[in-house]
């Protein structure tokens, strides 16, 4: 009996003294550790396809086979915390290359940056715009964009995001990720006739929750450019991709497919003095355990 | 053999409470957990208005009742973290409705939007947005009123998907509500109306809030159409409030994130009113 209690006291000592050994450095990011707090009830797209912009604090997420979450709202970003459950086996996409999705107009963030619309060519010699940059606060470039082609010559591709980048939004967050940038527009033929335009970049699709399931799809890709309209105009450059990050305390499952893909750059489609837009840059993926 | 047994059982019973102890998820965002260093000591406001913004560490917050705290500057949050107690009987304030008060005189990022200009014999001019990074539109602003005489549209308030992402996240510079759109000119040198200042940001990280006064971050009216052919400008967006404690005495104080309303056409001709600013909006956190 004394050495039971003996035992028992050095396991209510050992864990009195666990606290002190849990203040140490944090291996979660704050912001990826916070579930919410459960106040938009419980989710579920019960068929179809269901709209879904912004930032929601659900109890539990479901996405069933064979239904869509799609983000329809331009430049929003679609981040889920859950303090239960999140099952996505049908698709999420924040993406323009789904029926309904919206992505990003204007500059990302810590996507992929857009691609340069290819050139026009005509004897006013109208170049391509060039992709749309990712950047932060004030504006300060992340990752460049493609330039614009000169006369009839193709766009440039868009930067990648490199982790050095993107491990800066996974450690302290940001107050409104916008993904990927868009493509720029193709050259004009010097006659009032614009080019391609460019793609839509991909938005950032956040899941943070107790536990995932995952084994559907989430689409963040980047929008193609549009190809050259008529002779002497450019293809538009594609967007930037956007890009996926999880946070659970459990995986179930983490096998679904993730698209983070920049956009294809526009063709010329058989027209003469025409440069291709350039593809552009691919996001990034990112899986956290909560601890 | 039963010992060993025994053993083994409390110890897994223990094992599995610590584990299940160390794998959560945070209850609360981490910048609504920090409670500064006290820095700063102790702050009390006792009697007539003082003047305190942006970002504070004190040991304890007091302002009583009959006393006001102004935000110091336009574009300013007020934010308090404070290890000690923060008690509110008075009145904390971030928006020029109140005497010295300062506001936004810019773009927001959470707060409602902006209100539209009215037009003159000139369109108006829209209310300024709530923006991210890199001016990328949040909450949309009302747009300007048509030249000769429209009216300006009124803003957007801020949706709950929206300022979710401030609670989760933080920003390193809380803004507000968006300003208000400039009332349309006559063409021949005079401006239209004002719009109004955008109300700011009030935010409390404390260990202990007693909460029983007035907390105000409401947006201004737009000013009038200051005469015929002029536009009246757009009210100021709503800012936002935030009161964050380990432990609430009473949280049972008045908050106004309202939108300022919309200059009106003061009887003068050829004059589209102000539109009105978004709400803002406001949350309590119990750090656990």
């Amino acid at each position: 009996m004394k050495r039971a209690i003996s035992y028992l006291f050095v396991l209510v000592l050992a864990g009195t003294l666990h606290p002190h050994a849990v203040a140490q450095t944090t291996v979660t990011p704050g912001w990826m550790a916070w579930l919410g707090d459960g106040s938009e009830g419980d989710y579920s797209c019960s068929s179809g396809t269901c709209a879904l912009s912004g930032e929601h604090w659900f109890t539990s997420f479901t996405v069933p086979s064979g239904t869509t979450v799609v983000n329809t709202t331009v430049n929003n970003p679609l981040i889920i915390r859950s303090t239960g459950v999140c099952t996505v086996a049908g698709t999420i996409s924040n993406s323009p290359n789904t029926g309904g999705g919206a992505g990003v107009n204007f500059n990302g963030d810590f996507g992929g940056a857009g691609g340069g619309g290819g050139g026009g060519a005509s004897f006013a010699l109208v170049q391509g715009s060039g992709g749309l940059s990712t950047v932060g606060l004030g504006g300060l470039p992340i990752a460049n964009g493609g330039p614009g082609g000169s006369a009839g010559g193709p766009g440039g591709t868009g930067n990648s995001v490199d982790p050095g980048q993107f491990h800066q939004i996974l450690s302290g967050g940001s107050f409104w990720p916008v993904g990927g940038a868009a493509g720029g527009k193709g050259g004009y033929n010097g006659h009032g006739t614009g080019g391609g335009n460019g793609g839509k970049g991909g938005g950032p699709v956040i899941l943070i929750c107790s536990s995932l399931n995952f084994t559907g799809a989430i689409d963040a890709s980047g929008g193609n450019g549009g190809p050259a309209p008529v002779v002497n105009t450019g293809g538009g450059g594609g967007g930037g991709g956007g890009f996926v990050a999880f946070a659970a305390l459990n995986y179930v499952a983490n096998g679904g497919t993730i698209n983070v893909s920049g956009g294809n750059g526009g063709g010329c489609n058989g027209n003469t003095g025409c440069g291709a837009g350039g593809a552009g840059g691919n996001g990034f993926t990112y899986s956290q355990i909560i601890q | 053999m039963k010992k060993p047994g025994f053993i083994l059982l409390v110890t897994a019973i223990v094992s599995a409470i610590s584990l299940g102890a160390q794998a959560q998820g945070t209850a609360t965002p981490a910048w609504l957990n920090y409670v500064g260093t006290g820095v700063g000591g102790s702050f009390s406001c006792t009697s007539g208005t003082c003047s305190l913004g942006d970002e504070r560490w004190f040991t304890s917050f007091n302002v009583s009742a009959g006393a006001t705290v102004v935000a110091l500057a336009n574009n300013g949050p007020t934010i308090v973290r404070s290890a000690g107690t923060c008690n509110i009987a008075g009145t904390v304030s971030n928006s020029v409705n109140t005497a010295n008060g300062g506001g936004v005189l810019n773009e927001g990022d959470f707060g409602g939007g902006g209100g539209g200009g009215g037009g003159g014999t000139l369109a108006g001019r829209g209310g300024l947005l709530s923006v991210g990074p890199g001016g990328l539109p949040i909450v949309n602003s009302g747009a300007k009123g048509a030249a000769n005489g429209g009216a300006g549209g009124n803003a957007q308030s801020t949706a709950t998907g929206q300022f979710h992402e401030l609670l989760s996240v933080g920003s390193f510079w809380p803004i507000g509500g968006g300003t208000g759109g400039l009332g349309g000119g006559n063409g021949s040198g005079t401006t239209g109306g004002q719009g109004g200042n955008g109300g700011g940001a009030v935010i409390f990280v404390c260990n202990t809030i007693n909460f029983t006064g007035t907390i105000d971050v409401s947006g201004a009216a737009g000013s009038p159409a200051p005469a015929d052919d002029t536009g009246a400008g757009g009210g100021g967006g709503g800012g936002y409030v935030v009161l964050s404690a380990v432990n609430f005495t009473a949280k049972a104080g008045t908050i106004n994130v309202s939108g300022g309303p919309g200059g009106s056409c003061n009887a003068h001709a050829n004059c589209g009113a102000g539109g009105t600013g978004g709400n803002g909006w406001f949350y309590f956190q119990t750090i656990q």
